[in-house]
């Protein structure tokens, strides 16, 4: 059973690839309550591509399982279900693919049923899912009352005559419903606490099932664009998170949750594209986040060589390491703006896209700082170059993704910049320079603690005794 | 004070219930029970129940399933059931009525709020680096940390109070338990540190390895332990658990299981050393002179040892040897390019050398390019963990890194030993691979090397050995091997270690006996000194004659793959080219033959074994890389010829061993007090990990999650999960592969120097007298084989007339030894 099911899931996957390969330029496909549009053919390879990868690896991983048939069973129709969810144009099917995946999602993190807190991370999965899919149900009513529409492309046709009251209160259950599903603060507690669920799980949930959350957005992108200050709401949503997300995962000391923490950060920021206007981008994000999470998870008995010596100094954050980055973020950022195309018009939201790729880039600048094994020049030209080069990688990305979505309703509709959007990055700057500066040095007692217990799991989800383990 | 000297050794003696537990990168075997070792061993597992809530004996299933395989020999399973008073046994065992002797562990336990806070602040406090901002005043001390910063913690109630507390963790005790009785408080801080008890051992290793370079960073002790524990049960008016109780009907059953199932083992095992033991006593010693073999290989005791070795003699006149795999220098390594050295030798054992690595002479000219192309890959290893931990930097990062990502999953996934293969290729481009060489002579560090020494390991200027003590060593390990004569032209020093990848339990498959690491550096510097001239010279004035053309190499064995790799053939093809040829030839059959034979002891395993344990060896979704050290059953200190051509199954540790040339009984007292302990930490490790799992083991790999880059928990957050992973003792969720049963020793020796060294080591006398150990000694001179009773009388030892070894049971097959002997013709 299990290795049929592996081999499935693979041809599914080949079989994506070749519809995507055919079907992507043109217009969308219709069949019944289904739609192939171009957001469908190309995320479901990059899913399938997950769900295969974690089919194959739980073939050895949960080799001598007891229930390693349920296992895979659940898995196959998990990736089955996000498929018809990606494909879904009826509202009803839509909420229903929605539902159906937190119901199986939620069953496997509590695959080992002998143990109470596993089943307890279960029941809190499943009650916050229970909880989105309500919400969704009633955005959904909301957009078919406003329009009259029963499936989301004819809604979307329809937004320009509906009731903005009525749209404007479809947003608030869409946004809640998708938040709950990225694992956003506050709703991140059933995230931080799934690490009962197997390795596989985990990997295939970070990279898979988390972006739904993005997925609902992007579809219903349009809806969000028509009530005004919905997206500058929803890039505080997605601001809130990555920032809570990052300074939660500095003070983690397992592998896991460390790892957990960084998706409600990395989902935060995919949901701040998404208000940015840059839907293809946030897709983007998600796909190739869903790699980079995927790949920890699986690797994540590698952590032992994390460990370092107490006397690991740190270089000092001074004005030459400054004098350094500056001009690493001036030619990355500008690389990106360029092979993107994000500066060419007038100033838009772009801009704060472009400010990130920066100061990612800055910070890898920072990294080097101290590694200096073929002397000063090689550090000054071959470190930018490679920066550079690696911006341009990502810009690519994005200018892919964007055209391959641009057929998509809302998938690249940069917004006007507003004092928001300066707040926040201006919040996100100084959160990364007292983190490179002062972090792990200063003792910032209560922030510290109040870190620490932010990124606590649900107190019944823990094994407080050892006997509680019953697996 | 003496107040506070008291209430310490209160806590020391409610501690010494728990072993100390190593971090993951040396994983140590230990003993759950250590602590209950001077105890009986049935009222020490009960002792372990009542405070662990550990299951005492193999379940119900095991046995059933034991005995349906002829594992158990029924006729002893009933003679065994009517000793503990339970006729009748293996029917209801069969007819599955018999009660399911299941785990009773923390049943009726109340959830605990404390250890929740507890393991959170434990977990911040003890981390090894894995958090990028690290629990701020560590330096202070675990308790006076853990208070300032408790002081902002919502989780803990009427937080104002701890302002009041004493600044000193010992203070604070003394006054949570000024209302109590010494011994109250000693059986209440017992009771607070088995309600976590792998965090409290790892804190008890902690507080005792002075040398660990966190032990300044974070000082923590037991005393800081129970004072923020016992603080936390006073806040919340959480009370401690007790003792839970258990059934004696479980244990007998338990016990007479345990017994038959050991007995089985071991008559047919005695039975197969008897024939051979009486063999050897009818030819009369010194007739004819032993022939001299083309090559020794020396491997550890281990007992995978034992199955390379009996494929290798098959292929050639070899003789194998078995010794402790560190060679028998308590040495630190600094490996080359190191900056720090390691202890490679047993934990019992203080390093008392430095020996540094430098390149070989060989790989001179690539040294710099090496160690250049090491920091570049640490320097990219840094960037990419600095850029993952970026807290606006880390989004644009995984963007443009995703696909890579991906890449590497697949490859690791889909074509797990190509993409390992590919990997170790590129980093060889940039890191051009260099062979160490231990500079094993006497030097003061700052000739040569030119960087700073620290002072880790009992690191004292000047570095490397003496003339006299190359000599010391060189003689004691020859002595206790027993290799004192009739030295091959090639004599090859073969460590070990084990390949895995993504696996926290790595260390697990490497050398116990080099504390954790891998034994080819051992070996090399052990070859190194033996090579000397000087050791020579001084070996021969101490009447062992090396002859000028033996040539002493060092080699590796691989435990997961059975690939051998000799360091340094250069010397051997100069000297010997022919031998060392027909050496590396048949080392390369013996792997393939050794590669089958473990292939079988996997589930679905087939074509070609080579190929499937690379593989294997390589996959990072494997749980099961090696079975290790499962099934070990038994330990014989013994001459090669004793056991040469039995099929022990990979089940026996082997301690070469020749008693007439230790007529005082100092080889012996050395294998007995050392070797032989440590193989009692790794049966008593297997042992108690496969009867209980969840209590004495780590529970399944599936959900673990290592924690602070030392050790692993389960899922959320959980006790520190010592002992061994299930998926290393059970073949399946619930079918073991173990077999439990405690380890049998057998000596080569008279019976009287074996007494002699029993009566001078109460470490023995407990270990044999509480049956953690069982004990029999084969007389040379009579071949009789005789059984130490627990109360130190000698019995003859059952099945040694062939006997009772169990109807149906398949006695183990003496196989093609006689001809494996005739082969053994003068080099």
């Amino acid at each position: 059973m299990p290795r049929i099911l592996t081999n499935l899931v693979w041809l599914l996957f080949l079989g994506a690839i070749a519809a995507a390969v055919a079907l992507v330029g043109g217009e969308p496909v219709t069949a019944g309550p289904l739609r192939l549009d171009a957001l469908a053919l190309l995320l479901a390879p990059a899913i399938l591509f997950v769900s295969a990868i974690v089919h194959s690896f739980a073939l050895r991983y949960m080799d001598g399982d007891a229930r390693i048939d349920g296992f895979f069973v659940r898995l196959t129709a998990l990736t089955l279900t996000v498929l018809l969810l990606l494909a879904a144009d009826h509202m009803v099917l839509f909420a229903l693919a929605w539902t159906a995946m937190g119901l199986l999602l939620a069953d496997l993190i509590g695959h080992v049923r002998t143990w109470t807190q596993a089943r307890a991370a279960a029941a809190l999965a499943r009650n916050s899912f229970l909880a989105g899919s309500a919400l969704l149900a009633v955005g959904l009513a909301l957009v078919h009352a406003a329009t009259g529409d029963a499936t989301i492309s004819g809604a979307l046709a329809d937004l320009a005559t509906a009731d903005g009251t009525l749209l404007a209160l479809a947003c608030v259950a869409l946004a809640i419903a998708a938040a709950i599903q990225c694992g956003l603060f506050p709703f991140h507690t059933w995230l931080m606490s799934s690490m009962t669920a197997p390795t596989p799980v985990s990997a295939f949930m970070h990279a898979g099932l988390v972006n739904a959350g993005g997925i609902l957005l992007a579809r219903t992108a349009p809806v969000f664009e028509a009530v005004p200050h919905a997206m500058t709401a929803v890039f505080l949503l997605g601001a809130a998170s990555a920032l809570f997300g990052a300074a939660t995962a500095l003070v983690q000391t397992d592998v896991k949750r460390g790892l957990a923490a960084s998706t409600v950060a990395q989902m935060g920021f995919m949901v701040l594209q998404c208000g940015l206007g840059f839907h293809a981008a946030a897709m983007a994000h998600l796909v190739l986040h869903g790699l980079y999470k995927a790949c920890l998870f699986l690797g994540a008995g590698s952590a032992l060589s994390a460990a370092k010596r107490p006397d690991a100094a740190k270089d000092p954050l001074d004005a030459k390491a400054v004098l350094l980055a500056l001009p690493v973020a001036v030619i990355a950022g500008g690389v990106f703006a360029l092979v993107t195309g994000k500066l060419a018009g007038s100033l838009d939201t772009g801009a704060i896209l472009v400010a990130f790729a920066a100061i990612a880039a800055a910070h890898a600048a920072l990294a080097l700082r101290g590694w200096r094994p073929d002397g000063f020049a090689a550090l000054l030209i071959a470190a930018p170059l490679a920066i550079a080069a690696t911006a341009a990688i990502y810009g690519v990305v994005v200018s892919f993704a964007e055209g391959a979505l641009a057929t998509v309703p809302g998938a690249v509709d940069p917004q006007a910049l507003n004092p928001v959007h300066a707040l926040v990055l201006l919040a996100f700057a100084g959160g990364w320079v007292w983190a490179l500066a002062g972090a792990g040095r200063g003792s910032a007692d209560a922030l510290y603690t109040r870190l620490l217990n932010a990124g606590q799991p649900a107190g019944a989800t823990v094994t407080d005794r050892r006997g509680f383990y019953n697996a | 004070m003496p107040e506070i000297a008291a209430l310490l050794a209160r806590v020391e003696n409610a501690a010494s219930l728990l072993p100390p537990y190593w971090p993951l990168r040396s994983f140590i075997a230990a003993n759950p029970l250590q602590g209950l070792e001077n105890l009986p061993f049935e009222q020490a597992v009960t002792e372990g129940h009542r405070r662990f809530g550990g299951r005492a004996y193999p379940t119900v299933a095991m046995a059933r399933k034991a005995l349906a395989d002829g594992k158990i020999d029924r006729r002893l399973l009933a003679e065994a059931a009517i000793r503990h008073g339970r006729p009748g046994l293996a029917e209801r065992l069969l007819d599955g009525t018999a009660e399911a002797a299941e785990a009773t562990t923390a049943a009726g336990a109340e959830r605990s709020a404390v250890n929740r806070v507890l393991l959170k602040w434990l977990a911040a406090f003890l981390d090894e680096g894995q958090a990028a901002w690290p629990m701020p005043h560590r330096e202070l001390g675990f308790w006076r940390a853990w208070k300032r910063l408790a002081a902002h913690d919502g989780d803990v109630p009427d937080r104002e109070r701890l302002a009041d507390m004493a600044d000193d963790a010992p203070t604070a005790l003394l006054h949570l338990t000024r209302t109590l009785s010494d011994q109250e408080s000693e059986e209440l801080f017992a009771r607070h540190l088995a309600a976590l008890p792998g965090w409290s051992s790892y804190v008890k290793w902690r507080q005792s390895e002075r040398s660990h370079p966190w032990a300044k960073a974070a000082p923590i002790t037991l005393a800081d332990l129970l004072a923020v524990r016992m603080t936390l049960a006073e806040l919340t008016g959480e009370a401690v658990p007790g003792p839970v109780a258990g059934t004696e009907a479980e244990a007998a059953d338990g016990a007479a299981i345990l017994e038959a199932w050991e007995e089985s083992y071991r008559r047919r095992l005695t039975a197969d050393l008897a024939a051979r033991a009486g063999k050897a006593a009818r030819t009369p010693a010194g007739e004819g002179t032993r022939p001299v073999p083309q090559a020794q290989l020396v491997f550890c005791i281990d007992v995978r040892s034992e199955v390379f070795r009996r494929h290798l003699e098959r292929t050639g006149p070899y003789e194998t040897l078995g010794f402790a795999g560190f060679f028998g220098i308590p040495l630190a390594v600094r490996a080359f390019g190191d900056a720090h050295a390691y202890a490679s030798c047993p934990v019992l054992l203080e390093p008392k050398h430095v020996v540094d690595e430098h390149a070989h002479p060989a790989h001179a000219h690539l040294a710099a390019k090496h160690l250049d192309g090491r920091a570049r890959l640490a320097g990219m290893k840094g960037l990419l963990r600095s850029l993952k931990e970026s807290v606006a930097g880390a989004f644009a990062f995984v963007e443009a890194s995703g696909l890579a990502f991906g890449a590497a999953m697949a490859g690791r996934t889909l074509a797990p030993a190509g993409f390992g293969r590919a990997v170790a290729r590129a980093a060889d481009r940039l890191r051009p691979p260099v062979t160490p060489a231990p500079r094993v002579e006497l030097h003061h560090p700052k000739d040569g090397c030119g960087h700073d020494h620290d002072h880790e390991h009992g690191e004292a200027d000047p570095i490397g050995l003496s003339p006299g003590e190359h000599a010391f060593y060189a003689e004691a390990a020859l002595r206790i091997m027993g290799l004192t004569e009739n030295f091959a032209p090639l004599v090859v020093l073969t460590g070990h270690g084990g390949a895995t990848v993504n696996n926290p339990f790595e260390a697990g498959l490497d050398c116990g006996a080099c504390g954790g690491n891998r034994g080819g550096p051992n070996a090399r510097i052990v070859a190194a000194i033996l090579n000397l001239p000087g050791t020579r010279k001084a070996l021969a004035e101490r009447g062992i004659f090396v002859p000028a053309d033996t040539l002493f190499l060092a080699a590796e064995h691989n435990t997961t793959t059975d690939e051998v790799v000799i360091y340094d053939p250069a010397a051997a093809e100069s000297r010997h080219p022919e031998l060392f040829a027909r050496l590396q030839a048949n080392l390369a059959v013996a792997r393939a033959k050794a590669a089958a034979e473990r292939t079988a002891r996997f589930t679905g395993v087939s074509g070609d074994a080579v190929r499937h344990v690379e593989t294997r060896a390589s996959d990072w979704a494997q749980v099961r890389p090696e079975w290790a050290l499962a099934r070990n059953a038994a330990f014989i200190v013994a001459h090669r010829d004793l056991t040469r051509g039995l099929d022990l199954q990979g089940r026996t540790f082997l301690h070469s061993y020749d008693w007439q040339a230790d007529t005082e009984g100092k080889a012996l007292e050395v294998i007995l007090t050392a070797p032989m302990v440590v193989a009692e930490w790794i049966n008593t490790q297997y042992y108690f990990s496969t009867v209980d799992n969840t209590a004495y083991g780590a529970g399944s790999k599936v959900t673990h999650n290592v924690v602070g880059a030392f050790g692993v928990m389960q899922g959320n957050a959980s006790d520190l999960m010592t002992g061994l992973p299930l998926q290393s003792v059970n073949a399946a969720d619930t079918v073991a592969y173990h077999e439990p049963l405690r380890l049998m020793t057998v000596v080569q020796a008279p019976v009287a120097r074996v007494d002699a060294i029993i009566a001078r080591n109460p470490i023995l006398q407990t270990l044999f007298g509480n049956g953690w150990v069982a004990l029999q000694v084969i007389d040379p001179a009579t071949g009789a084989i005789r059984r130490r009773t627990r109360e130190g009388g000698w019995i003859d030892a059952p099945g040694a007339d062939g006997a009772g070894t169990g109807a149906g049971a398949p006695a183990t097959p003496a196989d093609a030894a006689s001809d494996t002997e005739a082969t053994l013709i003068p080099a």
